[in-house]
């Protein structure tokens, strides 16, 4: 197992509201984006993240460190099971959050091209909406009120795909 | 309603979902079905259009009323789905016979769309008389990588055809209770063009066809599991690495060179195990040879031997009682021959399933030494039902004091609270003892219910491990001493029926008594580990011993 060492290389990520992260270069390696700066040799010391605001950013650092120290695939079937079942039971807690910082981190693990926190996110959002009225599903997810349908439209929208409403 | 009047909210409520790139809202929208899917159009001006450029499709007729309707919904959003979208995934499932004409349209819209993942799984509603064929227009796409065809039927009726399946870019391939071909008078060779398939499983399947050829180049894990009907199977598969045989026959196999995993199960001695095993790493083999009441043959004796030295380059080798109590009944067959493994790792002797009767086992010198002999570092593990029971019962055990100790726990808490109340100044504590007493009380009541149920408890299940460890020592203890042959006692002996009554149980089968034990330790959420090598580290493991 992988364990963070003083010795190794450290990344500082800055959030949006100025707040910086020291944290070591093999879980800044979960981010796919940060990966590649990092191999074009592009990455300062500091690396500045104006989209990601300092409560999304610990969180997906805290997930990143999760993920960075569990053992990986293959490695060994016996430790394999114990592993992921620890990584699922970090990931269901993990994802016990509300919803406005669940997108949040969504859209930040989007930029960050984070593949398994995009998965998790959305599978979050997706096990939230499950079995609900369309207009649960609205105020689960914040939908903006200007963009919805006006009641005419939402008619319309139901007439012209009626095959899918029986 | 009107809109216009709740235009303000606040920052942190704001929809940052519709800002979205359109492939996100697609992975949120993957586990549903398309019917849902197209149902988001209501949500919001950015949902509308949403649906159409979903790339996966899961149509399901459980969602509808009746099948024509199912239809309906189908040719609907085939027609108005974005084309340009390719579809990387589809998934149908629907009650009615294979030879639908929604089956046709959607293989052929998948196909026309580069689909890569193709799963059909259909029960059939009516008992049609006939087999029901799949349109053949299933059967050929340049682009799909994984394909399942599952049927439901009591017994399999929805059938493949016969011409040899276009796929030159599968990689997996999995059957289940359909029929491949129909035709006895015919050889095929249904995956003769799937070049690049590495990943074949085909179950409870009934083949017909005068000789059915699996031969395919690059295939690499091939599992046959409750085949039926088949005359000859031939695999010819170069590249073959895990193979699974189970209540299904193979007559020849081409692939000597990289297989290392095999798993056989079944009645009869596999006569394809013949010089065809050069580099075997894990092998499992049961054979249910076991006849009620009846002593073993000779001749399977012979077969047995011969199976088992086919397998000689094997390292972890998993053999069923009923091997070993077959050759361990024929010593004299056993003592003029050498070992055939010469590297083993492990030895592992398993329970037989579906085996009502208890075990007659002994360990006689010779067969021991026909096992082990030449592999002098083999771990050996006798897998006894027995062992497992007393296992899980020392969980539980364990599980029950861990939660008296917990319950000293909170004991300590509740004193040390009773005497932070008592520190302080009277009328403080007056109040806050207002507000506690009712809660210690209940917390007290509780705990001592706990307790005592705990306690009871805890005084069984050592009664039991008690018990099961008199056992083991008085019927068991000859496995620990490999020099010697004693014998472990025949079914009807007491001994076996005490091991029922320790279960509470009015069967003395050790197979139940299996079952109820894991039972009992999957609700404490212990499950055993039953694949490999159960117990072998860190456990009590009195069967276990070094030879």
């Amino acid at each position: 197992m992988s364990t963070s060492s003083s010795s190794s290389k450290k990344i500082v990520l800055k959030s949006a509201d100025n707040e910086t992260f020291e944290i070591d270069e093999i879980v800044a390696l979960e981010s796919q984006a940060i990966k590649n700066m990092i191999e074009d040799e592009c990455a300062d010391n500091v690396i500045p993240l104006g989209n990601i605001d300092s409560k999304t950013l610990s969180k997906i650092i805290e997930y990143c460190k999760k993920h960075a120290e569990s053992p990986k695939k293959d490695d060994n079937a016996d430790i394999d099971e114990k592993a992921v079942e620890d990584l699922k039971s970090f990931d269901a807690e993990f994802a016990k959050v509300d919803m406005p910082l669940i997108q949040d981190i969504l859209m930040a693990a989007n930029f960050l091209n984070i593949d398994n926190l995009i998965g998790l996110m959305c599978r979050t959002i997706a096990d939230r909406i499950k079995g609900k009225t369309p207009e649960e599903i609205r105020k689960i997810l914040n939908i903006n009120k200007n963009d919805l349908l006006s009641p005419e439209q939402e008619a319309k929208a139901r007439e012209e795909n009626s095959w899918a409403f029986d | 309603m009107d809109n216009d009047g709740k235009k303000v909210r606040s920052d942190v409520n704001e929809d940052r979902l519709s800002g979205l790139p359109d492939e996100l809202i697609h992975q949120i929208l993957y586990r549903f079905d398309t019917k849902f899917a197209v149902q988001t159009c209501v949500l919001s001006s950015r949902w509308k259009l949403i649906w159409k450029s979903i790339p996966h499709l899961d149509f399901s007729s459980e969602h509808f009323k009746s099948l024509p309707k199912f239809d309906k919904f189908v040719t609907h959003v085939l027609t108005n789905r974005n084309r340009q979208v390719e579809v990387s995934s589809v998934k149908l499932l629907f009650r009615g016979v294979v030879s639908q004409v929604f089956v046709k349209k959607i293989a052929n819209y998948a196909f026309s769309h580069n689909v890569q993942e193709l799963t059909v799984i259909n029960w059939p509603k009516i008992e049609p008389k006939n087999y029901q064929q799949y349109p053949p227009c299933l059967f050929s796409s340049q682009t799909l990588k994984h394909l399942s065809l599952v049927s439901r039927d009591y017994t399999p009726i929805s059938c493949t055809p016969k011409i040899p399946w276009d796929f030159p870019a599968l990689t997996s391939l999995h059957l289940y209770d359909i029929v491949l071909c129909d035709n006895d008078n015919e050889s095929v060779d249904l995956f003769s063009k799937c070049l690049n398939l590495e990943n074949l499983v085909i179950e409870y399947s009934i083949i017909r066809a005068k000789v059915f050829n699996i031969s395919t180049p690059r295939l690499s894990t091939l599992k046959l599991s409750y085949c039926r009907e088949s005359s000859v199977i031939n695999v010819i598969a170069p590249h073959l690495e895990n193979l699974t045989v189970i209540n299904s026959s193979i007559n020849n196999i081409k692939a000597p060179l990289r297989l290392s995993y095999l798993c056989y199960s079944g009645s009869f001695h596999p006569e394809w195990f013949k010089n065809c095993f050069h580099s075997l790493n894990e092998v499992s083999v049961n054979l249910s040879i076991y006849t009620e009441n009846k002593p073993y043959v000779e001749t399977a004796a012979r077969e047995t031997i011969n199976m088992l030295q086919e397998l000689r380059s094997a390292r972890r080798l998993t053999l069923n009682m009923d091997i070993f109590e077959c050759i361990s009944s024929f010593p004299d067959l056993l003592s003029h021959l050498p070992s055939p493994f010469n590297n083993l790792i492990s030895l592992n002797i398993i329970n037989s399933n579906k085996r009502k009767a208890a075990y007659k086992v002994k360990l006689p010198t010779e067969a021991r030494n026909f096992l082990l002999e030449n592999s002098p570092s083999a771990t050996f593990i006798m897998d006894l039902p027995e062992a497992r029971i007393l296992v899980c019962f020392r969980e539980i055990l364990d599980m029950v004091s861990q939660e008296i100790n917990e319950d000293f726990t909170l004991f300590s808490k509740r004193a040390h609270i009773r005497s932070l109340l008592e520190a302080l100044p009277k009328r403080q504590m007056t109040t806050m003892e207002a507000r506690y007493t009712h809660q210690l009380e209940e917390t007290e009541t509780l705990r001592i219910r706990l307790r005592s149920m705990s306690e009871d408890l805890l005084s069984y299940v050592e009664q039991k491990v008690e018990a099961f460890e008199k056992y083991q020592s008085d019927n068991i203890l000859t496995f620990q001493d490999p020099s010697s042959s004693a014998v472990i006692p025949t079914p009807s002996s007491p001994s076996v029926t005490c091991l029922g009554e320790i279960l509470d149980m009015p069967s003395q089968e050790t197979d139940e008594a299996f079952t109820f034990s894991s039972k009992m330790a999957q609700s404490c959420s212990y499950i055993p580990r039953l694949k490999y090598q159960p117990y072998a580290v860190n456990r009590p493991q009195p069967v276990t011993f070094k030879v």
